[in-house]
């Protein structure tokens, strides 16, 4: 059942097309992998599901279904001297016990009074996740969120997206160039770059591919 | 006059503090830098019409924010407030040096005097700090998650741009207040100093407000008593033993990095 559906989404920065007539649709428990070259709009998607920018089309959530956002590049994000635990207890009204137990699935309890601007990257997102769990978010949008990971903590961060699927019943849209994992992980893939390549289920051959990053790619694909 | 002048500076610096730890977190010690000179504008046209200084300061410095957050999506954001603000300056100067026979109207402005406070003064004061007071403490959640990261507050359903709207004129409203005290040249010492110190020492946004507010009170309390003391001038003491503090600080960090 899909619970969100975009339509005919195109988004003009300035003068410049970044997006045009863009289509999918995303079901309960779907994970969904963007991909496509640098520049291809895949950022500018996930604003314009968020409202952060302005779009034309039709972005359809089904009633109750909370967006959640990890966004890119967590490394500046901020001066603010704010600790793991004051985030959890100012951005989200979650009781203790809940706030407990997902310091528990990440692993977050010995940080929690540490600044969240002293963190690696991997664990700052493993906290803004975490803030997305907390307050009901049903639909997770990660900004690249294994850039900065080495490929031990890239398995286990997809592992880990999989177990919060089955435990929190969240679906997730993933903006990244892990194209390695799509077998493993995905449910479904999204080629982008500027226009649609390929939408569906995951059936990436080497054709979408060269023609989605307009140069000769060859794929190995693993399992995890 | 010290008891009323300590009472008065240290409303003011409470202000100042918890403004500080929002200026500091979003980098915004330039922003302020650029209304405070605005202020000087205000107050000089408010001198030339005859009408009390604060309200013409008052006007001048929201309209003054406003056109930074109207510019602040755009790339040259830093470039318009630093042409912006050495215009409002110059028009301030060339106002008061025409048409003002009190010099001292000029001195106290740049320098502050926290000793010559009017009951109007004394009146209009007190209704800023409780409306910034006000406004932070209500919009406290909002204020924090923008100042975290702006995008995240958006997709959280946060109207960032009024929130920012409010923010500045809150802002400028604050600037006011420390003039009095500090004067246009040093405003900004208090709107950065408490919270640059008090980052370096503390972790967690509320032990810092907590912080931030206490160290612009100490240094003020301290300012007020030691100039009536010993005949110095109020601003400046004040500014030179918290950017004291602060250096001493950052040399002792910079060195425990380096051992």
């Amino acid at each position: 059942m899909s619970i969100l559906e975009v339509k005919n989404l195109s988004v003009i920065l300035g003068n410049k097309e970044i997006l045009k007539d863009i289509s999918f649709s995303l079901n309960e428990g779907e994970i969904l992998l963007v991909i496509g070259p640098n520049g291809g709009g895949k950022t500018t998607l996930l604003k314009a599901i968020l409202n952060i920018i302005p779009y034309s089309g039709k972005i359809y959530i089904k009633q109750g279904y909370k967006l959640g956002y990890v966004p890119q590049n967590l490394e500046n994000v901020s001066n603010l001297p704010i600790c793991v635990f004051e985030m959890f207890k100012f951005f989200t009204n979650a009781s203790s016990k809940k706030v407990e137990e997902i310091m528990e699935f990440f692993k977050l309890r010995e940080y929690k009074d540490e600044l969240f601007k002293n963190l690696s990257g991997g664990l700052k997102q493993k906290v803004l996740i975490s803030i997305s769990i907390l307050k009901d978010s049903k639909i997770l949008l990660l900004d690249e969120p294994t850039n900065n990971l080495d490929v031990s903590a890239q398995n286990e961060f997809y592992r880990l997206i999989k177990e919060l699927r089955e435990k929190y019943g969240v679906s997730f849209i993933i903006v990244s160039h892990d194209i390695g994992i799509v077998n493993s992980t995905a449910d479904k893939i999204l080629c982008l770059n500027k226009v649609m390549y390929y939408h569906g289920i995951v059936k990436v051959d080497e054709e979408i591919i060269r023609k989605l990053y307009q140069s000769e790619v060859k794929i190995i694909l693993h399992d995890h | 006059m010290i008891i009323s002048a300590i009472i008065f500076g240290s409303i003011i610096s409470l202000v100042l503090g918890i403004l500080s730890f929002f200026v500091v977190s979003r980098n915004l010690e330039f922003a302020g830098t650029g209304i405070s000179h605005a202020v000087f504008g205000g107050l000089a046209i408010g001198i030339l019409l005859n009408i009390n200084p604060l309200i013409t300061a008052t006007i001048f410095s929201i309209i003054f924010s406003l056109l930074i957050v109207e510019s602040s999506n755009k790339q040259n954001e830093n470039t318009a407030i630093g042409v912006l603000y050495p215009f409002s300056m110059a028009i301030g100067i060339f106002i008061l040096s025409k048409f003002s026979k009190n010099y001292q109207d000029i001195w106290s402005y740049l320098f502050g005097n926290i000793f010559l406070i009017s009951k109007f003064d004394f009146f209009v004061f007190l209704v800023y700090s409780v409306v910034i007071v006000f406004f932070i403490l209500f919009r406290f959640k909002e204020l924090v998650l923008i100042a975290f990261h702006k995008e995240l507050a958006i997709s959280n359903g946060i109207n960032v741009k009024l929130y920012d709207y409010l923010f500045f004129i809150v802002l400028s409203i604050g600037i006011i207040l420390s003039v009095k005290l500090l004067g246009v040249i040093l405003s900004t010492a208090f709107l950065v100093i408490p919270s640059a110190i008090s980052f370096r020492l503390f972790k967690g946004i509320i032990k810092n407000i907590v912080f931030s507010c206490l160290i612009s009170l100490s240094f003020t309390a301290l300012g007020i008593v030691l100039s009536y003391l010993f005949d110095l001038p109020v601003s400046s003491t004040i500014v030179i033993m918290a950017s004291t503090l602060y250096l001493i600080l950052s040399l002792f960090q910079l060195r425990g990095k380096h051992s």
